[in-house]
């Protein structure tokens, strides 16, 4: 791509090139050196670089079902902890959040529990609501729930229909389930739906995929953690979904630090 | 002419590197890490013929959201996003090393990376004798120049190879890991051991002018002509967002380079007789300007404001790592100018035209923007001191019945 007009650039004539003689720490040193203050300012002023803001939207889904109890004080210290350490996180990559919300989704089993089998939050915009965050976290009691399955798909249907934040230049819209067992089919509640049963929950699994695939969530944005056990849905879920963790286990337990740290980096990098 | 630069911000430190061309002109890179030592882009390559006739452009970012998980490859440990770039060009230096001399130079990275037992390494290389090359690191970077080195037949045809050889190379490197580290226990589609990204150029002006782009994920490959610049590769990305849009949207990747192999590398020839500036950048260096009209004129703005090309790569390094967000990589090769002046001459007009047509009438509305919130904050300022003052004399009258006692 030389330009014809202007010949062709000319190779060097002393043959081989040979490396120039200063170090590369002399002439590191040397070009530093030209870098005027008056050079610097001009060039900050002209680049005009905004920095990035970001907006951080969780929902944490918690299984509090009577069989969650050896677990729940952990679950709950977790829940307690994880903005603190996504924060610190995307401090260490130098990404500022300036909008932090919290909304907590309490989840047992609708046949089993009745009328009580939910308790749901609206966003705590942090830090600001951080005392009304905790009260609602630390009032969660692990109780009922009959046998498993519970209602967790449910309980994810919810978290995906919430009112993300648009805020920010970039967002990050994670949803967090912690849950020791499995989850009814969405199917059941079509044939036998109880009264507390919420509306606009998804009829199928299908339904409930689409809706991760679907407008109501930033497909740049989400997020989806999941510490459960490796049976429906949770092992599908995370073998058929995008942007997802999957952490088998019971509600996180046995949790090591290195992959800890693996899902705050997933939360906190773009992909 | 080799050059660095270090330093900087304070905060994160920098390397420029121009090297090759003649007495003034020469290829300019960039290489900047957001933290000092927990980068993951891969130090910019390098590789060039001593005449320029032909070469080899590149960089590499890892994809830390995807190989964020410490790894053992080679007795070293680290991110497998950070190993995963800079090991990905240290395949391509030896695959086109192999390619365009007679033999695989280096011996210890040929055997170390798997690249020489590869399939399809080396199948290019000429028949006449091993020639000499020179290489210079300096600040990380890497610069290769080769000296009578000759290259293959299609250079399209090297890019279809070196998928293969960066397959065979990943795949070995993924092994060590396996063989050494139990798996991790999370389970993900996105989870991967050795994830990178990839942009490049590879040219030849001889015997045929020859220039062709090839990439996977969202590091880019642009071509700046005299009259703009343009993206040659596409975002391997979800969703139908524009350049534009993708600086906010930041979407997750749908290709890139991993141990999942075959790997794919998208490539595109170009037809290119005019002096141009070739390009390959990480996004930390186009991803934090606000649009890419932005990115352009950074460019050309400290091209235009130098004199030289360290003085170039000096000015651009800071403008670029004042908006970054994220680790900076980038190359810029010019091909086709007799000289330095010649270059700035050639990108004059469209400098002032990006700056009249586009940018400026921006700026003209940003600064009245500012001047009329200014303006609306002095306003409620105003008004807030009128009330005030307004209240105070009308309270004469409304707290009269207020005070202690009867108003018999």
């Amino acid at each position: 791509m030389q330009d014809k007009s202007e010949g062709p650039v000319q190779p060097k004539s002393e043959g081989p090139v040979q490396p120039k003689p200063e170090s590369p720490l002399q002439h590191k040193t040397e070009v530093a050196a030209q870098d005027t203050p008056e050079v610097a300012a001009q060039d900050k002023s002209e680049a005009q670089a905004p920095s990035m803001k970001y907006a951080v939207d969780l929902v944490f889904c918690i299984d509090k079902t009577g069989s969650m109890v050896p677990l729940v004080r952990r679950v709950k210290a977790n829940a307690l902890k994880f903005h603190e350490d996504l924060s610190a996180k995307m401090e260490e990559m130098n990404k500022r959040v300036d909008e932090l919300r919290i909304r907590v989704i309490a989840f047992g089993d609708v046949w089993a529990d009745g009328p009580n089998w939910l308790e749901v939050s609206d966003f705590f915009e942090l830090p600001d609501q951080i005392a009304e965050y905790k009260n609602f976290v630390t009032e969660i009691i692990a109780e009922g729930g009959g046998d498993e399955p519970e209602n967790g798909l449910e309980a994810l249907a919810l978290a995906l229909q919430s009112s993300w934040t648009s805020g920010g230049d970039r967002r990050r819209h994670a949803i967090v389930v912690w849950t020791d067992t499995s989850t009814h089919t969405l199917e059941r509640a079509v044939t036998e739906q109880p009264p507390n049963y919420p509306a606009e929950i998804p009829k199928s699994f299908d339904e409930l995929t689409d809706q991760w695939d679907g407008e109501g969530i930033d497909a740049s944005a989400r997020r989806l953690i999941l510490f459960a056990p490796d049976m429906y849905p949770w092992s599908d879920i995370a073998a058929h979904w995008e942007e997802v963790i999957h952490f088998p286990s019971r509600g996180g337990d046995g949790l090591g630090e290195m992959d800890y740290d693996f899902i705050m980096n997933m939360l906190a990098h773009s992909i | 002419m080799v050059g660095c630069t270090g330093g900087g911000d304070g905060q994160r430190e920098r390397h420029t590197v121009t090297d090759g061309g003649n007495n003034s002109i020469s290829t300019l890179s960039i290489w900047s890490e957001k933290i000092n030592g927990k980068g993951e882009d891969g130090p910019p390559l390098i590789l060039l013929s001593d005449d320029y006739s032909f070469g080899v452009i590149a960089v590499s970012d890892g994809v830390g959201g995807a190989g964020s998980r410490q790894v053992h490859v080679g007795g070293r440990l680290a991110s497998g996003a950070k190993i995963a770039a800079t090991n990905l060009l240290e395949v391509l230096l030896v695959f086109f090393k192999g390619a365009w001399l007679q033999t695989p130079p280096d011996g210890n990275t040929t055997a170390s990376l798997g690249v020489g037992t590869s399939p399809g390494a080396g199948k290019h290389q000429p028949s006449n004798q091993q020639k000499p090359y020179v290489v210079a690191k300096v600040g990380g970077c890497s610069a290769y120049l080769l000296n009578g080195a000759v290259c293959g037949p299609s250079m399209a045809h090297h890019i279809d190879v070196l998928s293969k050889t960066i397959d065979y190379a990943f795949e070995k490197m993924n092994r060590e890991i396996t063989e050494a580290q139990s798996p991790s226990r999370l389970k993900s589609k996105i989870l991967r051991n050795l994830p990178s990204t990839l942009a490049g150029w590879v040219y030849r002006t001889e015997p045929e002018r020859e220039i062709t782009a090839f990439w996977a994920g969202d590091s880019r490959c642009y071509v700046l002509h005299a009259d703009g610049l343009r993206q040659v590769s596409r975002d391997e990305a979800k969703g139908n967002y524009d350049s534009f849009e993708a600086i906010w949207a930041d979407p997750p990747l749908t290709n890139y380079i991993s141990e999942k192999t075959p790997n794919c590398i998208q490539r595109k020839s170009l037809l290119c007789d005019n002096p141009a500036i070739l390009i390959c950048a990480s996004d930390g260096a186009f991803n934090y300007l606000p649009t890419p009209m932005d990115f352009e004129f950074v460019v050309l703005s400290a091209l235009n404001s130098s004199e030289t090309m360290q003085d170039w790569a000096n000015k651009l390094a800071e403008r670029l790592l004042a908006a970054a967000g994220d680790d900076v990589s980038i190359i810029l090769h010019p091909v086709g100018f007799s000289s330095f002046e010649n270059l700035k001459r050639n990108y004059k007009g469209r400098l002032e035209k990006l700056d009249g047509e586009f940018l400026g009438p921006i700026k003209a509305l940003k600064d009245k923007e500012a001047q009329l919130e200014r303006e609306l904050a002095s306003l409620k300022a105003v008004a807030k001191e009128n009330t005030k003052e307004a209240w105070s004399r009308y309270r004469d009258t409304y707290d009269q019945y207020l005070h202690d006692g009867d108003l018999l």
